[in-house]
């Protein structure tokens, strides 16, 4: 179905060797998994199996890339969407349309196919992702995680015979994420797509997988079984992250012997977009110094909607947010410093042209003496000082915002959804360099619906889940 | 209210279910119309109907309501054409911000209850050239990029803002002003790479005419529509 013979790619005018000597053969009804570190070249490695690189994103490729039979170069761009079906890693840079009906079937629209078929092939989609009921719903009134779905859905429509998903479940909570896998397995039994999952999620492999490739340093460094995914030994070998075991938690009783005060707390909240459907309702939280508190629920439940608040981005419908005694809301520069929040799109907080700037512009802001050194290269960024900051892969730009925010000395550390893109050697570290931070008497509320974050011990949770 | 509601609910789902070619023909008349018409009765006219269509549009739940100055604006209009009414000699301020609020209504209404695959498809039954249809569809999917970068720009702006001391100097301001423009360009451009990848990985760069989801055929609704339209503009021009 898909053969790729000595595939290479080299990325930055020649300076980065993306991918080196790819050999990989992926039969019809296949489901293959993709791992690897960070920076691997999982993504770059996508990009080239749908010939996205180089036709719209620069790169040199070299080798061959064969479709049942067919090279790739020998097909035009449309000839091969019918063939390749690729869900980007971002969901929000894949949507078009305003309605989620019109999103899932602009691709059959393009090809020009009968109303009847595009009706037949919207509703198997739909259904095939599990969402019926976001039909008629805006685009951009969905969350994240609901975006990531109608991605797929809008892919499947095309009904490619290949499926190439980037971390399609990095922004899905774990009931959502597995019945995706489902029915993608259900995809790849039945009707014999090849389906190609690239995920740092190592947990969701094992069940579903019929093989499984690691990348390392562009290269496939093991090409076989998913069943060695479940050792600790293989996943700390290649920096996965190991999910079938509890990963070492912070210890929760020195946690709570460090809340000193209450920093910012929040006492009756309510929120609604729009008056007809309210996010959630008469929530009270408080976010103490010293300690860590995890906010977790489904997708589409308010977490992102609970960051902003607490970050003044929005003012509540009801209740009240306070941030010692001022509302964070209020639009006045003072009374909300001490602030820091990392959105689900870190990039849009980047000013300067490379890493090592940007990350100074934060830390020259920072009080005397209470900036943090070495953050860069505690969270793997050390390498990459000269890069701009937009050419970094999704986990670096995460890690890049994390490292920023804290160089700042934030009296409160908001981060929604921050392991997306962290594969176990970065998640690990992102997760000691945020227990430091609380143990010097930072604030933290993190977002998150991934489990190998949520299975973590925590102090103090809230769950969004029915409010 | 229920009565009116449930009313203009249906009134709404059968202005929407019009041919998009129709609803292309009321665009353009109330456009012309708004651009010859003199006089605050003519005005009055084309301000009601566009608010009436406007009304349509968003009365629908799954529908995004008008943002709010778009309301004040309508409100202004409104009182400022009662005063032309009562003698009030204010024709010459009045008369251009209703032809902007009237077009403004307009547009948006026509956004709302057009989606993008079937304005594209109308487009190309009236014989449009593929690459202008295509233009047409990436435009609004541009105009929506555009906002959303801008808010996210803003929200950056603000979150900055929340933990970093502000510049204080003029220059040291300027400074800071030109990096959130180029930082803010050198996104845009990554963006409109990500959606040209986005749009390639949809078969937009087939070549022939698109289907659409949607069979668009003419009904009795549409030629009434279009002919009440016509003859309005023809006797708005004419009287």
């Amino acid at each position: 179905m898909l053969r790729l013979e000595n595939l290479g790619c080299v990325l930055g005018g020649g300076r980065v060797a993306a991918l080196c000597g790819i050999d990989l053969t992926v039969e019809a009804g296949e489901f293959v998994f993709i791992a690897g570190r960070s920076g691997s070249g999982k993504s770059t490695l996508a990009r080239c199996l749908c010939g996205l690189t180089p036709r719209i994103f620069p790169g040199r490729v070299s080798g061959r890339i064969e479709l049942a039979g067919t090279t790739l170069d020998d097909l035009r761009p449309w000839e091969v969407v019918q063939r390749v079906g690729f869900v980007f890693q971002d969901p929000r840079t894949q949507l078009f349309a305003e309605t989620v009906e019109e999103e899932v079937a602009c691709g059959p629209e393009n090809l020009g196919l009968p109303p009847s078929e595009i009706a037949n092939r919207l509703q198997w989609a739909l259904e095939a992702t599990g969402i019926t009921d976001l039909r008629r719903r805006r685009t951009d009134a969905l969350s994240l995680g609901e975006r990531q779905k109608v991605a797929l859905a809008s892919v499947l429509s095309l009904r490619p015979s290949v499926l190439v998903l980037d971390e399609p479940t990095s922004m899905l909570d774990e009931a959502s994420a597995l019945a995706i896998l489902e029915r993608l397995s259900r995809l790849a039994a039945d009707e014999g797509v090849a389906v190609i999952v690239l995920e740092h999620r190592t947990r969701y492999i094992a069940p579903y997988a019929t093989r499984l490739v690691i990348l390392r340093q562009g290269a496939i460094a093991y090409d076989g079984p998913a069943e060695p995914i479940c050792d600790e030994g293989f996943c700390r070998q290649f920096d996965l992250r190991h999910g079938a075991l509890p990963a070492p938690g912070r210890a929760p009783a020195g946690m709570s012997s460090r809340q000193t005060e209450t920093v910012a707390s929040a006492k009756g909240l309510s929120f609604a977009y729009r008056p007809d459907a309210p996010v959630f309702s008469d929530i009270a939280l408080d976010v103490c110094s010293g300690a860590a508190t995890v906010v977790s629920g489904p997708n589409g439940s308010g977490k992102t909607t609970l960051l902003k608040l607490f970050a003044g981005l929005l003012r509540p419908t009801g209740g009240r947010v306070c941030f010692g005694n001022h509302d964070p809301s209020a639009r006045t520069a003072g009374p909300a410093a001490g602030i820091a929040f990392v959105g689900q799109e870190p990039a849009y907080l980047f000013r300067h042209r490379d890493v090592e700037s940007e990350y100074a512009s934060w830390q020259d802001a920072g009080d005397d003496g209470a900036v943090p050194h070495g953050l860069l290269a505690r969270l793997g960024l050390g390498d990459l000082r000269s890069r701009h900051p937009l050419s970094l892969s999704e986990g670096e730009k995460r890690r890049l915002s994390v490292a920023a925010a804290l160089a700042a000395g934030p009296r409160m550390l908001l981060l929604d959804e921050p392991s997306v893109g962290f594969d176990g050697y970065h998640l690990d570290r992102l997760l000691q360099v945020l227990d430091d931070y609380t143990a010097k008497g930072g604030a933290l509320l993190v977002a998150s619906n991934d489990p190998d974050v949520l299975q973590r011990d925590w102090p103090c949770r809230c769950d969004l889940t029915g409010l | 209210m229920g009565f009116i509601r449930r009313v203009l609910e249906r009134a709404g789902t059968a202005a929407s279910g019009l041919d998009p070619r129709t609803k292309v023909l009321l665009l353009v008349c109330i456009s012309v119309a708004t651009l010859v018409a003199r006089g605050w009765p003519k005005l009055a006219i084309l301000l009601a109907l566009a608010l009436a269509w406007t009304v349509l549009a968003s009365v629908r739940t799954a529908q995004r309501r008008p943002r709010l100055f778009v309301w004040a604006a309508t409100a202004a209009s409104a009182v400022g054409l009662a005063l032309w009414a009562g003698d009030v000699p204010v024709g010459p301020f009045v008369a251009p911000v209703v032809r902007m609020v009237v077009l403004l209504l307009a547009g948006w209404a026509f956004s709302r209850s057009t989606p993008a695959g079937e304005l594209a498809c109308a487009l190309q039954r009236v014989r449009c050239p593929k690459p202008l249809v295509l233009i047409v569809v990436a435009a609004r999917s541009l105009l929506g990029l555009l906002a959303s970068e801008v808010r996210l720009a803003h929200e950056g702006m603000r979150i900055r803002a929340g933990c970093l001391s502000p510049s204080r100097t003029p220059w040291k301001r300027l400074k800071a002003l030109r990096r959130v423009s180029v930082a803010f360009s050198a996104r845009l451009l990554l963006r409109s790479d990500q959606m040209a990848a986005a749009a390639e990985s949809r078969g937009f760069s087939r070549p022939g005419a698109r289907s659409s989801l949607r069979a668009i055929r003419l009904r009795l609704a549409d030629l009434v529509t279009g002919v009440a339209c016509c003859g309005a503009v023809a006797l708005l021009c004419l009287l």
